[in-house]
C-alpha cells in the first residue's frame, strides 16, 4: 500500500492517540477533595455538624453547636505531641524519659496527603499513635505487671501493650489510650473485649465504684450522671451505619464522622487542645476503609431466613437501617434514653462483621454472640426477632450470621 | 536579722505569687492563694464509722452488686468496712494509708470513694513547699469531677486558667463547672466534665 493510500489510516491513528491524551488526567478523588476542604475551611466541618445532628437539644449536640466554632474550639491549639509506645516488657517499670518520637515527620499541622492512600495511611498511623485520651489512672496498673494483665492489657504482635502510649505533656509524661486500645484486639477496628477500663479506674481509686461494674469490653462514655455503659463498638462496619452512636445521635457520613472524631478528642483533653484537622479526617477515612475487609453477605438457606425475619430493619449492602423507636426493640434502654445522646430511637446496627462480636445490644447484655442472641432462653430481654423461629431455621440463620 | 529574713521572704513570696498567677484577663486574680491547698502534710487517723452497712433489700438480689453484707467480712486490709449505696453497690473498703510515706504521693485522709477510708492519691506535690517559693499544692478532681472526688495533688502553674471553682462560671454541661488540673494541658483549667468520653 502506498503512503498516499495509508494516509487516512495514519490520520485515524493519530487522532485516536490525541483523544487518549486529552482524556488522560484523572478526575480528583472525592475523598481527597472533601478532606482538603475539611482541613482548609472550618465552615465545612460546621456545616457537616449542623446537618448531621438528629436532636440538637440533647447534651452531646448542644455542646457541639455551642462550641464547635472558629472562636471557641477552632481557636484551640492543635496538638501534635511526641509519643512512645508502651511495650509489654515495660510493665512494672517507671515512666520513660527518652525514646519519644514525632510520628508526624516533617508534616505541617494541617497538611493532608494528596491522595486516598496517603490519607488512609496517616489515619492508620494515628489510630495506633495519636493519644485519644490521657488517663493518669493507668499508672496504677502500668507499675504492676500482674495488674496490667488482670485488666486486659494484652500484647500485640509487636509487643506493644494494647495500643497504649506515653505522651509528652507540659510538665511531664502521662499514659494515654489510642483508638487501638479499645478498638483493636489484633484486628484494627474490632473491639478489645478483654480490656476493663473500669477496673483500671477502681484500682487507681483503691475503691469499688459504679465504673468497676462496667466489666471487660464496656465503658460509660457520657457524663450524664446516668449509669449507662455500652459495649465497645466494632468500628469496621462504620461506613455501613446509617447513624453514629447507638442512640442514633448523628447522621453518618465521612465528614460527620471526621467532626465526631475531632470533637471527641477535644472533649477528652478537657478542651485544652484540638487534634489537627488532618488527623481527624485521616482517621475518619481510615475507619471508612475498614469495611473493605469484611466478608460480603453470602447466599444460601440462612440468607433466606434472614431476608424473611431480619431484613425489614437490617437491609441493603450494610445490613443496617433507619433508626427505630426504643420501645419497638425493648432492650435495656438507659443508653437510648441518655440525656446526653438520646434521640428516642435506636440505631439499627450494621450486621457486617457481627460474627466477631461477642457482646451484643448497646449495653452488652448478650455476651455469647449471635448464638445467644437467637437463643429463646437467653436472659437478656428485648429484641425478640427470630426467637420464635423453628430450630432448623434458627440454626441456618445463626450459621449464616456467623459467616459475616 | 530574723525580721529582715521574714521581710525578704515575704517580699519574695509576694513577687512570686504575682509572677505565678498571671493574666488577670483570664479572670484569675494575681497573688491570690487557692481556697484549698496543702501547707503541711497530715497524718490520718484510723477512726471509721462502724454503723451499717444498711443494704437495700433489692440490692441483695442483684448478683455481684453486693459483695459483702457485714463489716466483719472485710478482712483483707486495715479497718475494713462494708460500705456502699444504691448507685454503686456495696463492697469492702479499707484504710490504704495513714501517712504520705505509705504512698507514692499523698495519703488523702477519708478520701475514699464515698467513704471515710484513707486512700493514696497521685499528682506532683505533697505540700506547698514542693511547688517552689510562694507556690501552692492543691487537691484536684479527675475527669469525672465530684463523682470520684480528689484524685491527685498538683502544683499551680503560671499558665493556670483558674485557681478555685468560683473562677469557673457559665455553661456547665451536666453539672457545675470546677477548677481542676488538666494532665493533658499541664495546668489548672475549668472543666464541666463529670465523666470523660
Amino acid at each position: 500500500m502506498s503512503v498516499v493510500r495509508r494516509a487516512p489510516l495514519l490520520l485515524l491513528v493519530l487522532a485516536a492517540l490525541a483523544c487518549e491524551e486529552a482524556a488522560a488526567p484523572d478526575a480528583p478523588d472525592p475523598l481527597a477533595v472533601d478532606g482538603h476542604a475539611f482541613v482548609a475551611e472550618p465552615a465545612v466541618g460546621r456545616a457537616a455538624l449542623e446537618a448531621s445532628l438528629v436532636d440538637p437539644t440533647n447534651g452531646y449536640s448542644a455542646l457541639r453547636l455551642a462550641r464547635y466554632t472558629p472562636e471557641r474550639w477552632g481557636a484551640l491549639p492543635a496538638w501534635r505531641p511526641r509519643v512512645r509506645a508502651i511495650m509489654v516488657h515495660e510493665r512494672g517499670g517507671s515512666p520513660p524519659t527518652e525514646g519519644f518520637e514525632d510520628w508526624w515527620g516533617a508534616r505541617a499541622d494541617d497538611a493532608l496527603p494528596a491522595d486516598r492512600a496517603g490519607i488512609e495511611a496517616l489515619g492508620a498511623r494515628a489510630f495506633t499513635h495519636f493519644p485519644a485520651q490521657v488517663v493518669p489512672a493507668l499508672r496504677s496498673v502500668l507499675g504492676d505487671a500482674e495488674a496490667a494483665t488482670t485488666v486486659g492489657l494484652i500484647p500485640d504482635a509487636d509487643g506493644r501493650l494494647s495500643g497504649l502510649v506515653w505522651v509528652e505533656v507540659p510538665g511531664g509524661v502521662e499514659p494515654a489510650l489510642t483508638c487501638a486500645t479499645c478498638h483493636s484486639d489484633g484486628v484494627a477496628g474490632r473491639p478489645n473485649m478483654a480490656f476493663d477500663l473500669g477496673a483500671v479506674y477502681d484500682l487507681a481509686a483503691q475503691s469499688r465504684t459504679a465504673r468497676g461494674r462496667w466489666g471487660p469490653g464496656r465503658v460509660d462514655v457520657t457524663g450524664d450522671g446516668v449509669d449507662n455503659p455500652t459495649a465497645f463498638p466494632d468500628l469496621r462496619p462504620i461506613r455501613f451505619q446509617t447513624h453514629l452512636h447507638r442512640a442514633a445521635t448523628v447522621r453518618n457520613g465521612l465528614l460527620p464522622l471526621a467532626v465526631r472524631i475531632e470533637t471527641l478528642m477535644i472533649t477528652s483533653t478537657g478542651e485544652a487542645w484540638r487534634p489537627p484537622r488532618s488527623v481527624a479526617f485521616a482517621l475518619a477515612a481510615y475507619l471508612w476503609s475498614m469495611g473493605d475487609a469484611l466478608p460480603p453477605p453470602a447466599d444460601g438457606a440462612g440468607r433466606a431466613v434472614f431476608d424473611a425475619t431480619c431484613a425489614r430493619c437490617h437491609a441493603g449492602e450494610g445490613l443496617a437501617g433507619a433508626p427505630v423507636p426504643i420501645d419497638d426493640v425493648g432492650t435495656a434502654d438507659a443508653v437510648a434514653r441518655s440525656p446526653d445522646r438520646g434521640t428516642g430511637r435506636w440505631r439499627v446496627p450494621s450486621l457486617r462483621g457481627v460474627a466477631d462480636r461477642r457482646l451484643l445490644f448497646a449495653s452488652g447484655g448478650v455476651r455469647g454472640g449471635v448464638e445467644e442472641l437467637l437463643d429463646p432462653d437467653r436472659a437478656a430481654a428485648g429484641h425478640p426477632f427470630g426467637l420464635d423461629l423453628p430450630a432448623v431455621e434458627r440454626r441456618a440463620l445463626v450459621g449464616w450470621l456467623e459467616g459475616l | 536579722m530574723n525580721t529582715l529574713r521574714l521581710l525578704t521572704a515575704g517580699l519574695a513570696a509576694a513577687f512570686t505569687l504575682t509572677a505565678c498567677i498571671t493574666d488577670a484577663d483570664k479572670g484569675v486574680v494575681p497573688g491570690r492563694a487557692p481556697e484549698k491547698h496543702r501547707p503541711v502534710a497530715e497524718m490520718c487517723d484510723d477512726a471509721r464509722d462502724s454503723s451499717g452497712p444498711f443494704i437495700d433489700d433489692w440490692a441483695l438480689e442483684q448478683g455481684d452488686y453486693v459483695s459483702c453484707t457485714a463489716h466483719e467480712e472485710c478482712t483483707e486490709g486495715d479497718n475494713g468496712r462494708c460500705i456502699g449505696n444504691g448507685h454503686d453497690g456495696w463492697s469492702c473498703s479499707y484504710d490504704r494509708c495513714f501517712a504520705d510515706d505509705d504512698c507514692d504521693n499523698v495519703c488523702e485522709c477519708e478520701g475514699g470513694f464515698r467513704g471515710d477510708f484513707n486512700v493514696c492519691v497521685g499528682g506532683d506535690c505533697r505540700t506547698d513547699a514542693d511547688c517552689g517559693p510562694g507556690g501552692y499544692c492543691s487537691p484536684s478532681f479527675g475527669d469525672c469531677g465530684e463523682y470520684t472526688g480528689v484524685v491527685a495533688y498538683y502544683c499551680h502553674t503560671p499558665d493556670d486558667e483558674c485557681i478555685d471553682d468560683s473562677d469557673c462560671d457559665g455553661d456547665g454541661n451536666f453539672g457545675a463547672p470546677y477548677c481542676a488540673y488538666n494532665p493533658a494541658a499541664g495546668k489548672w483549667m475549668c472543666s464541666d466534665s463529670h465523666c470523660a468520653g
